[in-house]
């Protein structure tokens, strides 16, 4: 069904602007908390206690601050900002608009906003809100670098500020697209940790599979193979480092090509935001126009997560396609046991709501 | 000049291939309250919440001021206010955070309008919507939507959780809208107490089917009640059921309560004929009118104890 409504602009409505930033606010403090922990939160504790005592803490601010320069010299991928970064843009993509499933949605369709509208501000207060994030993180780590001794630049902090920013309003408006067509929160994250990541997990399914001498693919093949799988996987713009698929080594991208990354992060962000808008515009809003509105979307969400944990834990033992699957199908309903007993638990320890 | 503010057309809606609408054709006439009534389920919610402009209709159309509600733009959503049964305003803004997006969202908004009602309904502004009543959040609703001052109000069971202090300022501010400002509105509630003592026009829906319009003048003297008491071993009183327009005949003691349709004056003419010792007419509430039309359409509660 389509909405003959036309409205070719892109005006940003600033009362919705508003209104996003009022109800949103709290949960991008705690995004900004959790995911500047290794980059100023752990760095700054240092440095106040070495403005508080010691000397010598200041230099141990300095490795406090490694993992970041590790990421930014192409080396390592484990800082919260990395880390954490990914998923917690999927979280505020997909919150953001489900929880006006709870009725106020309703409220807001019935203002003289379109739906286009709703979406776009739901956009732009998420996109502003991390480049915040990581306008702060970059400013305070340049800081960091002419007061301290680390081994970083300035120019580098700035273009992997630029690439992670355009990474995680990536990742943001992915959340934002598949909750725009998903009723359930816990089935829009699953989907979207899904769709981010299923590139690159199906470059390393055949990867995989060329361990087994039935298929005697080329090197250059496999390579060709991972790179374009990196290219079309969200996450992997801000990894830098090799990784390890049993004891095979993949080689991922170490010296990024910082402007055409960011164009084609661009181009998908803009991508994204015309699917939500499209998706949304032309949504019913009831129960049968919502993929995975009902009940059992929970439980498809629940599938979905152990299949990707049981994914995960098959990669280590992927000497032989059945070790790899046989691992897969168990580690799978261990991890699916496992988060239904979770779920009960929270269940009664909420009182049975 | 366009006489009516909203028009519908075959306006069909289903949930689950559940038919919740079916073929809605009606008009809200200008500056009118207009009562929209039925059974739970009848579908009500869903034709207003269309109407809206919250959900779509699967077919038929519906103009809102001149424009269909497919392509109900901005512009034309100035002009209307909604008021739904249970208001899901944001939980974690105060109320004055409520009425700062209204007036971020609305061009039309009167903040002294606002401000005179909030004191009105005794709200507390500064208050955080989750910790409200449900019938304070009506309130809230309630002065948001004619806050706006609004063309066409739309009120879907707005009285259902107020106590009945409130009910009444809520009814009279929603009678001084429409006679003051020109305002249409168009009013769900099974109520019918307060639709009789508010609503001019009357559309009655069931299983999602319109089964009429009336102006409530019309309405009411379309169905009558008469009581009449005949002399002992008479034997008319079987005659009662066979006179044209009778929809229901139940004796209380010695009288017999007679509803019946159709024109008052033949109808007592022909009760006269059968020689009663006394014959009253009842006054007929519009519930009783209701009652008995959705008995017509085979709803009603019968049972013994």
């Amino acid at each position: 069904m389509t909405i003959p409504y036309k409205d070719c602009s892109l005006r940003i409505n600033p009362g919705l602007l508003w209104k996003e930033w009022q109800q949103n606010r709290l949960y991008f403090l705690a995004a900004f908390l959790i995911m500047s922990y290794d980059t100023i939160l752990k760095p700054l504790g240092y440095g106040i206690k070495a403005i508080l005592g010691s000397a010598t803490e200041a230099y141990a601010m300095a490795g406090a601050l490694s993992p970041v320069s590790n990421v930014l010299s192409a080396g390592a991928y484990h800082n919260s900002m990395e880390q954490l970064g990914s998923l917690l843009c999927i979280l505020l993509g997909v919150t953001i608009l489900t929880q006006e499933r709870s009725g106020s949605l309703n409220f807001l369709l019935s203002t003289p906003v379109s739906r286009k509208d709703i979406i776009l501000a739901k956009s732009c207060t998420g996109g502003l809100a991390i480049i915040l994030i990581m306008m702060v993180n970059a400013l305070f780590l340049i800081m960091a670098g002419l007061i301290w001794p680390v081994d970083y630049y300035a120019v580098l902090v700035m273009k992997w500020a630029l690439l992670t920013t355009a990474v995680f309003i990536a990742l943001f408006n992915l959340g934002l697209m598949v909750a725009s067509f998903t009723g359930h929160w816990l089935s829009a994250i699953g989907l979207s940790v899904l769709l981010a990541n299923l590139p690159s997990m199906l470059g390393i399914m055949l990867i995989n599979f060329t361990t087994i001498e039935l298929f005697n693919l080329s090197p250059i093949f496999i390579h060709r193979v991972n790179m374009i799988a990196h290219y079309l996987t969200i996450p992997a713009y801000i990894g830098r480092d090799t990784e390890y698929m049993g004891n095979a080594p993949i080689a991922t991208k170490l010296h990024p090509d910082y402007p055409l990354e960011t164009l084609i992060l661009v181009l998908l962000i803009a991508l994204l935001l015309l699917l939500a808008i499209k998706i949304f515009k032309n949504n019913p809003l009831e129960n049968n126009g919502q993929m995975l509105m009902s009940n059992r979307a929970a439980h498809i969400a629940v599938i979905i997560l152990a299949l990707l944990l049981g994914w995960g834990s098959a990669l280590s033992s992927a000497g032989s396609i059945a070790g790899f699957l046989g691992t897969m199908v168990l580690a799978s309903i261990i991890a699916y046991l496992a988060i239904v007993l979770l779920q009960s638990l929270v269940y009664y320890l909420r009182g049975g709501r | 000049m366009n006489s009516s503010v909203i028009d519908m057309y075959k306006l069909t809606k289903s949930y689950e291939g559940l038919m919740a609408l079916k073929e809605i054709s009606m008009s809200i006439p200008q500056g009118s309250i207009f009562g929209l009534i039925g059974p739970n389920g009848a579908g009500k919610s869903t034709l207003l919440q269309i109407l809206a402009g919250i959900l779509l209709p699967d077919s038929g159309y519906a103009n809102i001021l001149g424009k269909n509600i497919r392509d109900l733009g901005p512009q034309i959503r100035q002009e209307l206010g909604y008021v739904p049964d249970v208001p899901h305003l944001y939980p974690s803004f105060t109320v004055n955070e409520m009425f700062t997006l209204g007036r971020k969202l609305y061009k039309n908004w009167d903040e002294s309008k606002c401000r005179s009602l909030c004191d009105y309904f005794e709200i507390p502004a500064g208050k955080r919507v989750r910790n409200l009543s449900r019938g304070l959040k009506v309130r809230v609703a309630l002065v948001l939507a004619l806050s706006i001052r609004p063309r066409v109000l739309i009120l879907d069971e707005p009285t259902a959780g107020l106590d009945p202090v409130a009910r009444r300022a809520f009814l009279k501010t929603i009678i001084d809208e429409a006679a003051g400002q020109g305002t249409s509105i168009l009013y769900s509630s099974h109520n019918l107490n307060d639709l009789e003592q508010t609503a001019d026009h009357i559309g009655v829906i069931k299983q999602g089917e319109l089964l009429f319009t009336s102006a409530l003048d019309e309405l009411k003297d379309s169905v009558h009640k008469t009581q009449v008491f005949f002399s002992p071993d008479h034997g008319s009183a079987r005659a009662l059921k066979a006179l044209p327009g009778v929809i229901q005949v139940v004796q209380q003691g010695k009288a017999y309560i007679i509803t019946a349709s159709g024109d008052r004056q033949a109808f007592r003419e022909a009760l006269w004929a059968l020689d009663p010792a006394l014959l009253e007419p009842i006054n007929l509430s519009l519930e009783d009118v209701f009652i008995t039309y959705m008995k017509q359409e085979g709803y009603s509660y019968d049972y013994t104890i």
